[in-house]
C-alpha cells in the first residue's frame, strides 16, 4: 500500500510543478519599469498584451508585428469587444518612448481607450 | 533516518518548485491625450497662460540627461515635481496632467514621471502622442 501512495504523491507533485511551469512561460521576460501607484490586478479584465522588447520590436501573441498589422489587430479588437476593448503594454524599461508612442496612438485612433502599462513594484527591486 | 531524509527531501523539492521565481507584475492604468482633430501637435502648443487649464510635463533630453519641465519651467528632479504637483492639487483643482516625453526618453523615466504625477494625487494623467 505504502509504495503506491508514494508513487501517487510523486505523480501529484509532478503534475502540479509541470502545470506551474507551463503557466510561467506564457510571458516574455522583460525588465519592466517600476512604479508605486499601480492598480491591483483585476482577474476579470482580459486585455490584449502588446510587448515591446529590448530591441523595440512589437510582439502580439509571440509574433512580431509592424505598424499596419498592429493597426488591424487593434481595429479587430475594437470591433469584437466594443467599449470593453483593453490593451496592456509590457515594455522593457530601456525602450525609448518613440517606440511605445505609436502603440498608444494607434490604440487611441482605433478607439481602444483602456490601455495599461505593465509595471513592477518598487520595493521588490 | 532514511524515511526522515525522504520526507525532508520531498518537502524541499515541493517548496522549491512551487515558489515563484517571477516578480509579480501590476497594471498602471494609462491613457493618451488624443491628437486634436485640427492636426496641431500638442507638443507644439505653448503652455497655457491660465496655469490650471492643464499641466504639461515635458521630458527632454539634454546632453544625455533627462530634463523635466513643468509647464515650461525647469524642475530639478522627480521628487520636486511631485511636490509641485501636490501643491497644485492641494489648491482643490484637478487639471489633467499630460506627460509628454521626447522621443529618446526611455520608458523607465517616462513611467517614473507618470507614477510621480499619480502619486501626487492627479486623477487624470495622460501620455501625449503626436499625430503622424
Amino acid at each position: 500500500m505504502t509504495p503506491m501512495i508514494d508513487v501517487v504523491f510523486l505523480l501529484i507533485i509532478f503534475f502540479l510543478v509541470s502545470s506551474h511551469l507551463a503557466r510561467q512561460e506564457n510571458r516574455l521576460p522583460l525588465d519592466l519599469p517600476v512604479a508605486a501607484t499601480f492598480d491591483p490586478l483585476d482577474p476579470e479584465r482580459a486585455p490584449l498584451t502588446i510587448s515591446v522588447d529590448g530591441e523595440a520590436k512589437w510582439l502580439v501573441g509571440g509574433n512580431i508585428v509592424d505598424l499596419a498589422k498592429l493597426r488591424s489587430i487593434l481595429t479587430d479588437l475594437r470591433n469584437q469587444m466594443g467599449s470593453d476593448a483593453a490593451i496592456r503594454i509590457r515594455t522593457d524599461a530601456a525602450v525609448q518612448y518613440q517606440y511605445v508612442e505609436p502603440v498608444l496612438r494607434e490604440a487611441a485612433l482605433a478607439g481602444v481607450t483602456d490601455a495599461a502599462i505593465a509595471v513592477r513594484q518598487e520595493t521588490l527591486r | 533516518m532514511t524515511p526522515m531524509i525522504d520526507v525532508v527531501f520531498l518537502l524541499l523539492v515541493f517548496f522549491v518548485w512551487t515558489s515563484s521565481f517571477e516578480l509579480p507584475e501590476f497594471d498602471l492604468p494609462s491613457a493618451i491625450a488624443e491628437p486634436p482633430a485640427g492636426g496641431t501637435q500638442i507638443a507644439n502648443e505653448l503652455p497655457p497662460t491660465e496655469v490650471f487649464d492643464e499641466i504639461v510635463i515635458r521630458l527632454l533630453l539634454q546632453d544625455a540627461n533627462p530634463v523635466i519641465e513643468l509647464n515650461g519651467q525647469r524642475v530639478a528632479d522627480i521628487a520636486a515635481l511631485r511636490t509641485r504637483l501636490a501643491e497644485i492639487i492641494a489648491l482643490g483643482v484637478q487639471p489633467p496632467v499630460i506627460v509628454d516625453p521626447a522621443e529618446q526618453i526611455t520608458m523607465k523615466s517616462a513611467v517614473q514621471v507618470y507614477d510621480a504625477a499619480r502619486a501626487a494625487g492627479a486623477d487624470r494623467v495622460l501620455f501625449a502622442a503626436q499625430p503622424e
